[in-house]
């Protein structure tokens, strides 16, 4: 070992038994991480369907966010990160319940799908919506959340969720169109014809 | 769609108190984190320490079988070679010298390739940089061929330090340079001085291919520091 690499080390452990490490990891953590907490416990509450063992999730998902924090990779984006612990949290809890694959077989991408997002009718509730979302299979409503609501990336998705890219592409377009079609019976009983 | 699915969505608030519970149940794990990280940090410290002083131990061992041959002021030039080039491993190429010398200060920086230029073209050039032993700071190049080490090193002159009192040492002239070597356990030094600098030569080589390198730096390196 060199004379400047034990000097370099010696400021390091300085640094670090000065709980300076310590405190940069807390700013950043409040200032990347903490900022989604909202998003984090919305997701809980649709892939749980109860408010209280989403609180759980959440908090969770944060704790174990805070261990791992020093492997989040600065640059990239934070809210996917949570997004794969918060499901990595819910698989757990739940074990592999949502990880049904019974549509492997035939889970092409259609691409022309994935264009196509027909209006919402105003005079639906949010309730109904949500509840419209909440009868997705929890595999296409995922990726609906995902993609349509967060924002997400395919590729940060596949990554979150832990599945190919493609995969994602055609439960997106399935779970698009099967909440199209449950939006589009609520809006007939409303008589104000379909989803358009 | 999806605006009006992201409005519906929205609507659910972060319930009150969730936030205070999480930075709370954060907070709860702080101080463990604290504590693993000061004891892996003792633990680092306590095994670079644990190499630091075995360092120390072969560098005094070098030194106590090697100075009693040398005259004080060579001993001065040994003591940095060993703890800084001989404790090295020279391992891989070695960067372009212009970039090693950007560790040196700013009026060194031009001595770099001097000494490059004027050291047999075998030798690379590893390390370049400022060092301190026992509280003595150098200026230290340090060349490599492989085999043999060479270091060429600067210090200010401290406590009347002078090679004008030096009767028992070897002296060798070139272009107007005096040049005072000796030699002890493989290790040769030689020496001469410039202004408040000292300048050394210390090499594992034979001793007559050591002190050729020495006369023909040794001019160069008396121009560079005239104009420092």
């Amino acid at each position: 070992m060199r004379a400047d690499d034990t000097c370099k080390m010696a400021t390091w452990n300085a640094a670090l038994l000065g709980g300076a490490f310590v405190k940069e990891r807390d700013a950043r953590f409040e200032a990347e991480a903490l900022v989604w907490m909202p998003e984090i416990y919305r997701a809980a509450v649709r892939l749980t369907r109860d408010r209280s063992k989403a609180q759980d999730v959440t908090q969770e998902v944060f704790l174990q966010a805070w261990r791992s924090f020093s492997k989040f990779e600065r640059g990239t984006n934070c809210k996917a990160w949570l997004f794969k612990i918060l499901f990595h949290c819910v698989d757990h809890e739940r074990r592999s319940w949502w990880r049904v694959r019974l549509f492997r077989a035939d889970e092409e991408f259609v691409e022309q799908q994935l264009v196509a997002k027909p209006s919402i009718p105003d005079r639906l509730t949010n309730e109904e919506i949500l509840d419209a979302l909440d009868s997705l299979r929890q595999e296409y409503r995922t990726v609906v959340m995902l993609c349509d609501i967060e924002e997400l990336s395919y590729k940060e998705a596949a990554e979150a969720i832990g599945v190919p890219v493609g995969t994602v592409m055609s439960r997106l377009s399935r779970g698009r169109a099967q909440l199209r079609e449950k939006l589009d019976v609520l809006a007939k009983d409303y008589g104000i014809g379909g989803v358009a | 769609m999806s605006d009006r699915l992201r409005d519906a969505y929205n609507s659910e608030g972060l319930p009150p108190g969730l936030e205070t519970r999480v930075r709370a149940g954060l907070q709860s794990r702080r101080p463990r984190v604290l504590v693993w990280t000061a004891a892996a940090a003792a633990i680092a410290a306590g095994f670079f320490g644990f190499l630091y002083v075995q360092k120390m131990m072969t560098v005094n061992r070098i030194l106590a079988a090697a100075e009693p041959g040398l005259h004080s002021i060579l001993r001065v030039g040994l003591r940095d070679h060993v703890y800084c080039a001989v404790m090295r491993k020279y391992k891989g190429a070695p960067a372009p010298v212009a970039k090693l010398a950007s560790d040196l200060p700013v009026e060194m920086r031009g001595l770099a390739p001097v000494i490059q230029q004027h050291v047999p073209a075998r030798f690379a050039m590893h390390v370049a940089h400022v060092c301190k032993y026992k509280g003595r700071s150098y200026v230290h190049v340090a060349l490599h061929d492989g085999t043999r080490l060479v270091s060429v090193m600067l210090t200010r002159r401290e406590g009347g330090e002078s090679l004008t009192r030096t009767d028992l040492l070897t002296m060798t002239s070139a272009a107007g340079v005096d040049v005072f070597s000796g030699g002890s356990q493989g290790y040769d030094v030689s020496t001469f001085e410039k202004g408040e600098w000292l300048v050394f030569l210390v090499s594992d080589l034979e001793p007559a291919e050591s002190r050729s390198i020495m006369l023909v730096l040794a001019p160069a390196v008396r121009d560079y520091l005239g104009k420092v």
